[in-house]
């Protein structure tokens, strides 16, 4: 017990010894970076999105359609243009992500039945914006189908019928699971902040266990634990993983406290969750420097496996869609678990059993661990000096 | 002034061997630029969701509805992966994630048809990832309007003699036009801005690397780096080794915003000398950039620490993912502030909308800008150095 607590003490002074460095990489990015995330999206649907209508026909008919389209969320008619020229300038430009065109004697063939066709122009180098402008202007062209084919009728004669059944036989009604207003901030905060709190992990300890080498304090380092390689890393992950463990508890407190993101599961699943994801990498990063122990080597691999998490952990692109020979590298990284887990309990709200395989996979990260200690004590025992 | 220029030239050769003699830096300029920008576009390369697995849940059990449902499968964006007896099933079967939508067609669909009524399709649809919804969303729209359109004429017809080739179909047919991103995929939007991206955090990552190292080295020795150029001023020295770092970054920078956008069949709309005129500020923002916020790194290794995950923040920063417009004016002024959040969008408005240099002056402009500013801030760092 006594070397056990000698080693923590050695862990957490050399965390005091460099205390700014120590504080802005373990609790002032992940929380710096969280408050970011959430900002930068309160919006939540980015709405409004700047574009343009080219009217060539400028009749009733014309009018009232530009009308409408201004009158939906989705879109902020910013320019009413006179050409097709004229509006690609202002999308490379960058003013606009799209527009909308309504061809010459629009009104006129339309309510002759001759088809003129509508075209909407949109920028998809911005897919959000570009997805929202796809809504708004497929709405449009709804209502005006709407609009003419009442108009038809009328001409016709045929008395006021209810035009909807005769235009959309079917109509989609459409459940959005858990997130039901479609919040960018709901789908993207979830997995990135704690993405950010993963790398850190994974930066601090394997640079906290390399600083050892590059100090050549690693017989130091073991023998203020005995020579237990166990409680060596005991002494020095336990700070470390408190501190994270609070730090990504906070995080969690922001999102279903603060920003009221959607919490349809157990609060302490989800904390439970975030030790485990903390452990994993923090396990992870162990395995790395037990494989390349080299200050230089373990950041770099930490680095990659932590920035690249954002993308292989099919935070926005699904996994199953990935080329399967990368999609499978996704099943070795902590984050993915977490964000199963995630999905599963706080977003969908689902019994604990159906997500037992992530948590049971969250603990295997440790478990791994261990099968590389006697390697990482014998590069501490000898370690390579390093000479800048 | 001839001096100085050859105090220039002699911290640019030093730099060289500096950088030479550096396997961490020599990583990061040259292996990291050209490997991980083709793992990146490799990860995103499908570009789009296809096949999403859907669950039928069938109430009405009608000719029309299984039609219906073959439909579904038919497309591209879903397939339906099996029927459920009711929702508590298909609830399940979305819980262990072998289907990630549901389809319910009500009890009197087929009824509702007939008596030319709106017959409602349900669709209950995960939101963990927007792409899969967007393929769910696709799918359900285009079936119904497709299998809505025989019913609709018939409707009409049936309505009144007017004329069915007259309102028939859609009396007004629309078209999507998408500029640049034909296939509307996530890699053809992501990446062009991602790989300008990659091209800073390279540089940062590896200034940064050689600014701490000349620290160390210093601090090992009475507080001069020995590998340094003595005698020569600050001017000297900052725009020595800023061209020396311009020098080493075009090969990369010729790869990644060129071949690396040709292998992947990424647009490419842009003219050769457009991109060349504007990558030059935006290396030179970047390299004066990077030589402002090096001090802030006390040692090698941690410069990963500190600014790895800045790629995360700069990212977003520059509206490829959430629009610039959508951004409060704190987060939009940051963003101003850093060379890729100009560099990302001038490069994608040439390069995936057409744009000319002329239609890209705002960033082009803003990138000297940014040069300057942090020229004058390094120059103004290096001159308060200790010698």
């Amino acid at each position: 017990m006594n070397v056990l607590w000698q080693s923590v003490k050695r862990g957490s002074v050399t965390l005091m010894s460099r205390p700014v460095f120590y504080v802005l990489c373990v609790v002032v990015v992940p929380l710096a970076m969280t408050a970011f995330f959430v900002s930068l999206l309160e919006k939540g649907v980015a709405e409004h999105v700047p574009s343009a209508v080219v009217d060539l026909d400028h009749s009733d008919m014309s009018r009232n359609v530009t009308r409408n389209l201004g009158a939906l969320q989705q879109v902020d008619i910013r320019y009413k243009l006179d050409s097709y020229a004229q509006a690609m300038d202002y999308v490379k430009r960058g003013e606009i992500m799209g527009f909308f065109m309504i061809p010459e004697n629009f009104g006129e063939d339309a309510l002759a039945g001759r088809h003129p066709e509508l075209t909407y122009y949109i920028n998809f180098g911005y897919i959000v914006p570009g997805s929202l402008l796809v809504e708004g202007y497929t709405t449009m062209s709804m209502l005006a189908n709407g609009a003419v084919v009442q108009g038809l009728l009328s001409a016709k004669g045929v008395p006021e019928v209810e035009i909807k059944p005769v235009l959309q036989p079917f109509v989609n009604q459409v459940h959005l699971l858990g997130n039901p207003t479609m919040n960018y901030g709901v789908y993207l905060v979830n997995s990135f902040a704690p993405g950010v709190l993963a790398l850190m992990v994974l930066l601090v300890v394997a640079y906290n266990i390399t600083a050892e080498i590059k100090n050549g304090t690693t017989r130091e380092w073991l023998d203020a634990a005995s020579g237990s390689i166990v409680v060596a890393l005991v002494g020095k992950l336990l700070p470390i993983t408190m501190l994270f463990t609070i730090v990504g508890w906070t995080m969690q407190l922001v999102f279903y406290g603060i920003a009221q993101y959607p919490m349809n599961g157990e609060m302490w699943v989800m904390m439970l969750a975030m030790f485990l994801l903390v452990v994993a990498c923090e396990s992870l990063a162990v395995i790395v420097c037990a494989i390349v122990p080299n200050p230089r080597y373990a950041l770099s691999v930490c680095s990659l496996i932590g920035v690249l998490a954002f993308s292989l952990g099919g935070y926005s692109f699904p996994v199953e869609d990935m080329y399967s020979g990368i999609g499978i590298f996704s099943h070795l990284l902590p984050m993915r678990y977490y964000f199963l887990i995630y999905v599963d309990q706080a977003l969908n709200g689902l019994e604990l059993a159906y997500s037992r395989d992530y948590f049971m996979a969250l603990l295997a990260f440790p478990l791994v661990a261990l099968l590389f200690l006697r390697r990482l004590k014998k590069s501490m025992q000898r370690p390579v000096v390093y000479v800048p | 002034m001839r001096n100085r220029v050859s105090d220039i030239l002699k911290v640019w050769c030093n730099e060289f061997k500096v950088v030479r003699a550096d396997a961490g830096v020599l990583i990061f300029l040259f292996l990291l630029p050209f490997a991980y920008p083709i793992v990146y576009s490799a990860i995103y390369n499908p570009e789009v969701a296809r096949d999403v697995p859907i669950v039928v849940v069938d109430d009405s059990r009608s000719g029309l509805t299984r039609e219906y449902a073959r439909q579904l499968d038919a497309t591209q964006w879903v397939e339906a992966v099996g029927c459920a007896a009711n929702m508590e099933e298909a609830r399940r079967a979305m819980a262990k994630k072998a289907c990630y939508a549901v389809v319910r067609f009500e009890r009197d669909f087929s009824q509702k048809v007939g008596r030319g009524e709106v017959a409602t399709v349900e669709v209950y649809c995960d939101m963990s990832l927007l792409l899969r919804y967007k393929s769910v969303l696709v799918a359900v729209t285009s079936v119904a309007s497709e299998m809505g359109q025989s019913i609709q004429v018939e409707r009409i017809a049936h309505l009144d003699n007017v004329g069915i080739e007259q309102v028939g179909g859609e009396p007004i047919p629309f078209t999507l036009v998408p500029i640049g991103n034909v296939s509307q995929g996530l890699a053809t939007a992501v990446m062009p801005g991602v790989l300008v991206l990659i091209l800073q955090q390279c540089l940062l990552l590896a200034i940064c690397f050689l600014g701490a190292t000349s620290r160390e080295r210093a601090r090992l020795n009475g507080g001069v780096d020995p590998m340094e150029v003595a005698g020569v001023g600050a001017v000297a020295r900052v725009v020595g080794k800023s061209l020396c770092y311009f020098v080493l970054i075009i090969l990369p920078g010729i790869f990644v915003i060129h071949y690396v956008l040709m292998i992947f069949d990424f647009p490419l709309n842009g003219t050769v000398l457009d991109l060349v005129v504007f990558f030059a500020p935006y290396f030179l923002a970047v390299i004066f950039f990077a030589m402002v916020v090096q001090r802030a790194v006390p040692d090698r290794e941690s410069t990963f620490v500190v600014f790895v995950f800045t790629s995360v923040a700069f990212v977003f920063l520059s509206g490829v993912s959430w629009p610039r417009y959508a951004m409060n004016e704190l987060w939009q002024f940051v963003g101003d502030c850093i060379p890729s959040t100009w560099g990302i969008n001038g490069v994608v408005g040439m390069n995936t909308a057409g744009a000319t240099l002329q239609e890209q002056s705002e960033p082009y402009i803003a990138l000297w800008m940014l040069a300057m500013v942090y020229f004058v801030i390094a120059l103004v760092l290096e001159k308060r150095k200790p010698h």
